[in-house]
């Protein structure tokens, strides 16, 4: 299977093996929801954009 | 960088003592000396409910951001006049002359203000207000204050300390309830300390040029203000669309801003039968409650979904009460989380703890995704306490609570976790991976229901790097700001991505079980 690019940082996992060990096989993860959780996110950067054109004054 | 407290530390013209106990009574002494304002009498309320035993009270000149302040009152009213100027501290000890303050140490200092009479255009315009004022969170274990700041007072040229966060009053003339709340927050996250209505008023004026500091400020110039000092933020402004009030409660966005120790200002609007017009009022949060046994948890309504069908049950669950200002009436109080209405809220904006770059809200979000991933891909683990959490992701029953914190807070919390058998983690394995690690995290714990209120502890941590921006691009990615997962018995490095499959490695962790969740 073709290496597309990485999930955090591969660097410092094989660093950290390589000092303390592991204590199982490489994990191999399905993600779920990210479909989710990209929404969500979205959302609240949206908001938080178009809170730069807000009307509200607070005295 | 010079610190903004010349106010704090101005010389004293004449020292007065005041031994408060029966039947020395504060209404007298607030009727007389400055007539009817809730937020003086809140002061002298806070004083009693810490046990006060005197008030020393000195007339001050005006030096500092407060000299500063009347320069830029009389700009707009000529005939402007700084006619009273109070330090009022209140003790522990009984002291009844002035000689006695030499006795005096930080540990008998219950709080402060400065209070400050204002009178723009001859006597019958004349008020009080409270300038600043710094009381403690109450001892209760309940009451949560994350990393508050030390304020240095000098009371007849001696200088004390006190932790608390700074109170700040309107006065009409130069500051609105917006510029005060900014104050609040900010003197406790600015290098310098403070900031003064004239730098606020300054930043405000270059998004509406010739503007009436008195009439507030408008959310694009409160954004600007934070711009400029080099806060970054998330705000969301529920007035253009309603329907954000359920999809982002504002209780989300305060109570992450709180607990990164950033703060968060909640806007909203009043109505009451004094009120000619609907009116928009702006307050600082800082703290909150931690109430154990709620009920609150139990209830679908604690229950934050981030999508249709994924959630998970958020800290602040067990929050009650905000702990605020509100410039009107005081300092200090419990605000209920559930008691301003999600219709009456305008506007929250969540502050980042300086060097992070996004919402403790988002980190949330990203720790949800990414256990609920692994999890499943752990149903060998012989460790308990996995199957454990297993069992509950299915059932979606686990509490996230995000902290923004630096390397070294993380690894000296980690250092001293121990788990329920009395294991720590090895300090080679601490010492190897601060130098790893970026100068800001987000450390999302991991807990459940069960767990999390009755102990305080957790089960483990998503641990994301807080200095890097979300790709929010086409090619939305969160893969660069995982840097690892700590769960019982295994911390899991993130890897290449086959497939469209990440590849984690899990490293051996001392720490088999739950351990105590962080304080800062």
């Amino acid at each position: 299977m073709e290496k597309q690019s990485t999930f955090g940082n591969a660097d410092l996992a094989k660093k950290m093996a390589a000092q303390f060990g592991t204590n199982q096989e490489t994990v191999k993860v399905e993600m779920r929801y990210a479909k989710e959780v990209e929404t969500f996110i979205r959302k609240v950067e949206e908001a938080h954009q178009k809170a730069a054109n807000s009307k509200l004054v607070f005295r | 960088m010079p610190c903004l407290d010349d106010h704090r530390k101005a010389a004293a013209e004449g020292v007065e003592t005041f031994l408060l106990m029966p039947p020395f009574s504060f209404f007298d002494f607030i009727e007389t000396r400055f007539g009817d304002y809730d937020s003086i009498r809140r002061i002298f309320s806070l004083a009693r409910s810490f046990h006060a035993e005197s008030l020393v009270l000195e007339n001050i000149q005006p030096c500092g951001i407060v000299a500063e302040e009347n320069e830029d009152i009389r700009q707009l009213f000529p005939a402007y006049s700084n006619t009273g100027l109070l330090r009022l501290s209140f003790w522990k000890r009984p002291i009844s002359t002035a000689d006695s303050i030499s006795l005096l140490a930080n540990d008998d200092f219950v709080g402060y203000a400065i209070v400050k009479r204002d009178t723009p255009s001859g006597d019958a315009s004349s008020q009080w207000h409270v300038f600043e004022a710094v009381f403690p969170k109450y001892d209760h274990a309940h009451n949560c204050v994350p990393h508050p700041q030390t304020y240095h007072l000098a009371v007849d040229g001696q200088i004390f300390a006190i932790k608390g966060l700074l109170y700040c009053q309107q006065n009409g003339l130069n500051k609105a309830c917006a510029q005060v709340a900014i104050r609040s927050l900010l003197s406790r996250i600015l290098p310098e300390g403070d900031i003064s209505y004239r730098r606020i008023n300054e930043i405000a004026a270059t998004i509406k040029p010739g503007f009436n500091p008195q009439l507030g400020l408008s959310v694009p110039q409160i954004r600007q203000i934070f711009h400029e000092v080099g806060l970054l933020f998330n705000d969301v402004d529920y007035s253009e669309n309603g329907g954000l009030r359920k999809d982002l409660p504002y209780q989300k966005f305060a109570y992450a801003g709180l607990e990164s120790g950033g703060g968060a200002l909640v806007g909203f609007r009043l109505t009451g039968r004094n009120l000619q017009e609907e009116a928009k009022h702006i307050i600082p949060i800082y703290g909150h409650t931690f109430n154990k046994d709620t009920w609150a948890p139990n209830a679908d309504i604690s229950y934050f979904r981030i999508g249709e069908n994924v959630g998970y049950v958020p800290s602040e669950s067990w929050t009650s009460s905000f702990l605020g200002h509100d410039d009107n009436f005081g300092p200090n109080f419990c605000i209920p989380r559930l008691y301003i209405a999600r219709d009456k809220v305008d506007y929250v904006m969540e502050i980042f703890r300086p060097g992070v770059c996004y919402s403790g809200v988002l980190a949330e979000a990203l720790a949800l995704a990414i256990l609920y991933s692994l999890l499943p891909c752990l149903t060998g683990s012989a460790n308990k306490w996995i199957l454990r959490l297993i069992q509950w992701t299915n059932k979606q029953q686990v509490v996230f609570r995000a902290q923004a914190m630096t390397r070294d807070e993380y690894v000296n919390h980690l250092q001293a976790l121990q788990d329920w058998e009395g294991n720590k983690e090895k300090t080679d394995f601490c010492t190897f991976l601060v130098n790893e690690m970026p100068r800001f995290i987000w450390l999302v714990e991991i807990s459940t229901p069960q767990l999390f209120p009755a102990n305080e502890r957790k089960l483990g941590e998503i641990v994301l790097d807080a200095t890097r921006k979300l790709n929010l691009g086409e090619n939305f990615s969160h893969n660069d700001v995982f840097m690892f997962a700590r769960l019982p018995g295994s911390y899991l490095f993130g890897g290449d991505i086959v497939g469209d499959n990440p590849q984690f490695t899990p490293v051996p962790s001392e720490l088999l079980s739950h351990t105590e969740l962080s304080r800062l």
